[in-house]
């Protein structure tokens, strides 16, 4: 049985910049499911991160309402439920990889000792134990791309929010990736949304939605 | 035009970081030029007190036979001086008076012959007192020998035997005996002569009538001198006006070929002002310099801070085909704009301190202050290139565009650390100051009468090397406790950072550069605060001192050698608001051929009348110096430089010679040193001796004391008691009474104490300043250059609690490592300069001065700065602007 983990109606969100006004979202109404796995495509600057990042909590919209009725209020959702991997590297310079991927754990309340155990699980689950030691600036650009997923993924939330995962992958590596990423969806129940260009990404979700100009369609199974 | 664009998206996003450098650059001007405008005023003020200072300026003795209306030509016009004297000195061998039945003779003294307008020509000389301002003019004392007044007759005796009988027109004091009846043409250290007992003042031409006679028979008997003003346009620097003014008399000399010499009273003014010059420079050096020297590692720091973004930056734009040339163009247009922000900021604030707190106004009125100005301006700009322009050029010919985008830099110790170069120097500086100190040293040496000045330059180096060493050391203690003892950090800041302390450490760790940084500077505005703090505490404290050394007690009263009434002890007592009353003998005798001061004390009962410190005395506390002066009836306290002089051991015999009360003549009194004075009440700074007044009394046959120490209250006010003083005795009396607050206003704006109230000021107010700058902007511009990892932080769920963890933790490490070196290094610096510049203490203190309210202050203001920091990041991380989460 599913449960609604995010639902939302009109959703807008409108930018200042420069004087003007940028429509990045328009009237967006959707919902998201637990074990709903949903690729989120559209072209450049078509309103896809703007939508991550209200869903995660991070933005808020302009108009229209948002609520995560299978998670609770807006200032619950991080560390420990809604987890998002940013587009560019997003690792706390200062921090070894080993750090930074037990950095949630650690937020959320959790003992060093498991917080080291279980960023050691999914480090060595995603081929990065070798890394562990090294710092942000050491990694090329694909390796901290897949340690901010591994970042997002350690908490073991109830949605994991993607934006463009294997963008700086090669074939090889995104498909290892999205391998991985869909048989721990699948062990742990976490619901996902990828935004992404890439076709291959989208086909292998359940769900489709595409973003054009701020305007969001959703479909079902894809 | 790209220039103009990067400068315009410097001020729109950047902004926090420009003006960050431009208050850094602002307060390294502001204080270099204010530090110049202390120096132009410190020199201009001492050259101008010395000159007004001195009633002649040169006394020019003729050679007898010399005729004087062509001496007087020739010095006029050699000199171009317009107030040229002539004026007589003939030996008298006795003074009598008769009054009622008694007939009173006094020893020898001089008749002096002067113009009529000379007391209005060369003020402070002569001192009217009762009676007419001309005619026959009799010296005070000499009236109180005599027992005559004004109208009475007198009876000067001339060598040869000639009696002439003159009746008394007024009474007079000249305050300047000393160096009225100096011996012109002694040669440089040759020991002090004590001016004529009794003295009577003739017009010249009355003089000439009675003495032109006796030049012919006793030619040595009649002196005439020439007194002139010179003091025109001379260099505003002591020393500078000291080397002309010897030069200038030497050239009239020559001019006078050997018909006259000249006792140079300016140039020996001078002399003793060029050390005090001296001193103010290097006042300038020790409690100057370090704060520019601080000011600009703020600024450097403060462009550092920005130096992972600006590599960032450089690297986006060579990806977008930037030249390396270009790049360093840009950043040496935000240096020119940082520049003159800085240095327009900077000077206008000098001016203000310079009209308002150094009250000299030497900006809007001295030409040497325009260099100081110029000098401040090129110091804005070259800080500013230093701190923009440099790395920046560094960055761009040495760095990869992949390297220029990493966001961590290398922590490899650097090469001074792993010499050890903070080691060396410290042991360094202990080493010169151990061996300065071991030594009777004087850091400046101005021998007499010699136009070199000798600065020890090696003793100097040993507080410079100890800020840079310490400094350093500041640095690897911080670097060591965030990378060796990480572990232990992360106990230390549990409290602080609860679970997040290991990560919390951890990246405090990676980023030790940047704090050691900002550790060492709040360690150096700690410690640039305290040292000055502690040093200007420490030196007002010691002007007070020597404001009670110079004055005697909190008041005195002095007569000559008639002595005070003995009523006057119980007179004085009876005044409202005095504690206590002591006299004191003040005689004069001869060691060997030496004439110095000679105290007559009551042992026990001196320090109830004035503070006997442990400073004024060599081999023991003022404590055991007195009780054994008081064990010895005979005993007598003599100077270090007699000691040595005479080869002097404790118990050994001293025989000096002083006046009896019977004849008046100096006569053999046997004396056992028991100790050695360094200081004492009213005494010179030179020679001098203390003994037991009631022993003096005993020999000489004069139980009279010329000198009143009064303590007062501590309610009362000094100059009141003084003004009540002064109502006892009449103006005729010859009574002078003096005050504590009266003296330490004079000493403070005097010429043996260089005038530091402004300059104090000047360095407290930039002490905090630089503290905050320091411990608060560091933080900020730090903690703005990380908003991006707040910003992940954030996204990543943090709580604000969790935010402020991160920043209480780097604010704790460096406001409680740097207070704590700080305090230690600032208060070594305090005691290191207080000992090397001892020479400007009179006498030394026996223990620095905390002034605990300002240094309460500074803590308050760097932990204010610091909250207020950590308030600013904490608010920003937890509400991270919408642009820098869209960049993640």
């Amino acid at each position: 049985m599913t449960k609604t983990l995010v639902y939302a109606r009109d959703l807008s969100k409108d930018y200042l910049a420069g004087g003007q006004v940028t429509h990045a979202l328009a009237g967006a109404s959707f919902e998201l499911r637990t074990g709903d796995l949903t690729a989120l495509t559209g072209p450049s600057g078509s309103g896809k991160t703007t939508l991550l990042h209200l869903i995660a909590g991070l933005d808020t919209p302009s108009t229209g309402d948002i609520a995560w009725p299978g998670i609770g209020l807006r200032d619950s959702l991080r560390p420990s439920h809604v987890t998002i991997a940013f587009q560019s590297p997003s690792l706390i310079a200062s921090l070894s990889v080993a750090e930074n991927v037990a950095l949630p754990l650690l937020l959320a309340g959790t003992a060093e000792d498991e917080a080291d155990a279980a960023t050691a699980t999914i480090l060595e689950a995603m081929d990065l134990a070798d890394l562990a030691a090294k710092l942000p600036e050491e990694l090329s650009g694909g390796q901290s791309q897949r340690v901010a997923l591994a970042r997002a993924l350690v908490i073991r939330p109830a949605l994991l929010l993607a934006d463009e995962p294997t963008g700086q992958q090669d074939r090889g590596h995104a498909d290892k990736l999205l391998d991985f990423l869909l048989s721990f969806a699948e062990e742990c129940g976490t619901t996902i949304l990828v935004a992404t260009h890439d076709p291959a990404v989208a086909a292998r979700m359940t769900h489709s939605w595409v973003l054009t100009d701020g305007t969001l369609t959703t479909e079902g199974s894809s | 035009m790209l220039a103009l664009l990067w400068i315009e998206g410097l001020l729109r996003r950047r902004w926090v970081r420009v003006v960050g450098m431009t208050v850094c650059v602002a307060l390294a001007v502001a204080l270099f030029a204010s530090l110049g405008a202390f120096i132009t005023t410190s020199n201009v003020s001492m050259t101008q007190r010395a000159i007004t200072g001195v009633p002649v300026d040169w006394q020019v003795e003729l050679k007898p036979g010399t005729e004087a209306g062509t001496a007087i030509k020739t010095i006029s016009s050699a000199t171009g001086a317009k107030l040229v004297r002539e004026t007589g000195f003939a030996e008298i061998t006795a003074f009598t008076a008769k009054t009622g039945a008694t007939v009173q003779t006094t020893g020898a003294g001089k008749a002096l012959g002067l113009p009529a307008d000379y007391a209005k020509s060369f003020p402070g000389e002569v001192r009217y007192l009762a009676g007419a301002h001309e005619g026959v003019l009799l010296a005070q004392q000499t009236a109180a020998n005599l027992h005559v007044g004004v109208g009475d007759t007198i009876q000067l005796s001339s060598p040869g035997g000639t009696l002439t009988s003159l009746a008394v027109d007024g009474i007079i004091d000249l305050p300047n005996a000393d160096s009225l009846f100096q011996i012109v043409g002694a040669p440089p250290g040759a020991g002090a002569t004590a001016p004529p007992d009794n003295v009577v003042v003739l017009p010249l031409d009355q003089w000439h009538a009675l003495f032109d006679g006796v030049a012919s028979f006793r030619p040595d008997a009649v002196r005439t001198q020439v007194h002139l003003k010179v003091a025109q346009g001379l260099p505003t620097n002591p020393s500078a006006a000291y080397s002309q003014i010897v030069a200038r008399a030497h050239n009239l000399e020559a001019g006078l070929a050997g018909a006259g010499t000249v006792g140079n009273n300016l140039a020996a003014t001078l002399d003793a002002a060029r050390k005090d010059a001296v001193y103010s420079e290097l006042l300038f050096l020790f409690l100057g310099l370090p704060g520019v020297v601080l000011a600009w590692l703020l600024a450097a720091s403060a462009g550092a801070s920005g130096h992972e973004r600006r590599r960032r930056e450089q690297a986006l734009l060579r990806t977008r085909g930037a030249s390396p040339a270009r790049i360093v163009r840009l950043a040496a247009a935000e240096a020119a704009l940082v520049g003159l922000l800085g240095t327009a900021i900077g000077l206008g604030a000098a001016y203000v301190a310079d009209r308002y707190v150094l009250a000299g106004g030497a900006m809007a009125t001295s030409g040497a202050i325009v260099a100081w100005a110029a000098a401040a301006a090129v110091l804005g700009f070259v800080l500013a290139a230093s701190s923009i322009v440099f790395p920046a050029q560094r960055d761009a010919r040495l760095l990869t565009v992949r390297a220029a985008t990493a966001e961590v830099g290398s922590v490899t110790s650097p090469l001074w650390q792993r010499l050890g170069v903070d080691f060396v120097l410290l042991a360094g500086s202990g080493l010169i100051f151990w061996q300065s100190m071991k030594d009777a040293y004087q850091v400046v040496l101005v021998p007499e009468g010699v136009p070199s000045i000798s600065i020890n330059y090696l003793t100097l180096l040993a507080p410079i090397m100890f800020w840079i060493g310490a400094a350093l050391l500041a640095w690897r203690v911080g670097d060591l406790m965030l990378g060796r003892g990480r572990k232990a950090m992360s106990v230390v800041m549990k409290p602080i950072a609860g679970r997040l302390s290991r990560v919390v450490t951890a990246g405090m760790s990676r980023q030790r550069r940047m704090l050691a940084r900002s550790l060492v500077l709040t360690a150096l505005a700690v410690s640039f605060a305290i040292s000055v703090a502690v040093f200007n505490t420490t030196y007002a404290a010691q002007a007070r001192v020597d404001a009670e050394l110079s004055n005697g007690a909190d008041v005195s009263l002095t007569s000559g050698s008639t002595g005070l009434p003995p009523s006057a002890v119980a007179n004085v007592r009876g005044i409202p608001g005095v504690q206590e009353a002591q006299p004191m003998q003040h005689r004069l005798g001869y060691v060997g051929n030496d004439l110095q001061d000679l105290y007559g004390i009551d042992p026990a009962a001196i320090g109830r009348a004035t503070p006997m410190s442990d400073a004024y005395f060599q081999g023991g506390s003022a404590r055991q110096i007195l009780d054994a002066l008081a064990a010895a009836p005979d005993g007598i306290l003599v100077s270090d430089e007699t000691v040595k002089d005479f080869q002097l051991q404790p118990g050994d015999t001293v025989k000096i010679r002083v006046q009896f009360a019977s004849d008046r003549a100096y006569h053999e009194v046997p004396f056992r040193y028991v100790g050695v004075a360094r200081e004492f009440p009213t005494a010179p700074h030179d020679s001098f001796l203390v003994a037991n007044a009631a022993y003096i009394s005993k020999m000489t046959g004069s139980p009279t004391f010329e000198t009143l120490l009064v303590k007062t209250t501590p309610s009362a006010s000094p100059a009141g008691v003084a003004t009540a003083a002064r109502g006892l005795f009449g103006p005729a009396s010859g009574v002078k009474v003096t005050d504590v607050t009266t003296e330490l206003r004079a000493t403070l704006s005097g010429l043996t104490a260089i005038d530091l109230s402004g300059l104090t000021k000047l360095e407290l107010v930039f002490a905090v300043v630089m503290a905050i700058m320091a411990s608060g902007l560091m933080l900020v511009l730090g903690f703005a250059e990380r908003r991006r990892s707040f910003a992940i932080a954030h996204a990543l769920g943090a709580t604000t609690r969790q935010l402020a963890a991160f920043v209480w933790s780097e604010a704790a490490f460096v406001t409680l490592g740097g207070a704590v070196l700080g305090v230690l290094s600032g208060w070594l610096e305090a005691a290191m300069i207080v000992k090397i510049l001892t020479g400007v203490f009179d006498p030394p203190p026996e223990a620095l001065s905390v002034p605990w309210v300002y240094l309460t202050g500074v803590a308050a203001t760097v932990v204010l700065s610091i909250v207020v920091a950590g308030a600013v990041a904490i608010n920003a991380a937890r509400r991270p602007a919408l642009s820098v989460i869209r960049d993640l």
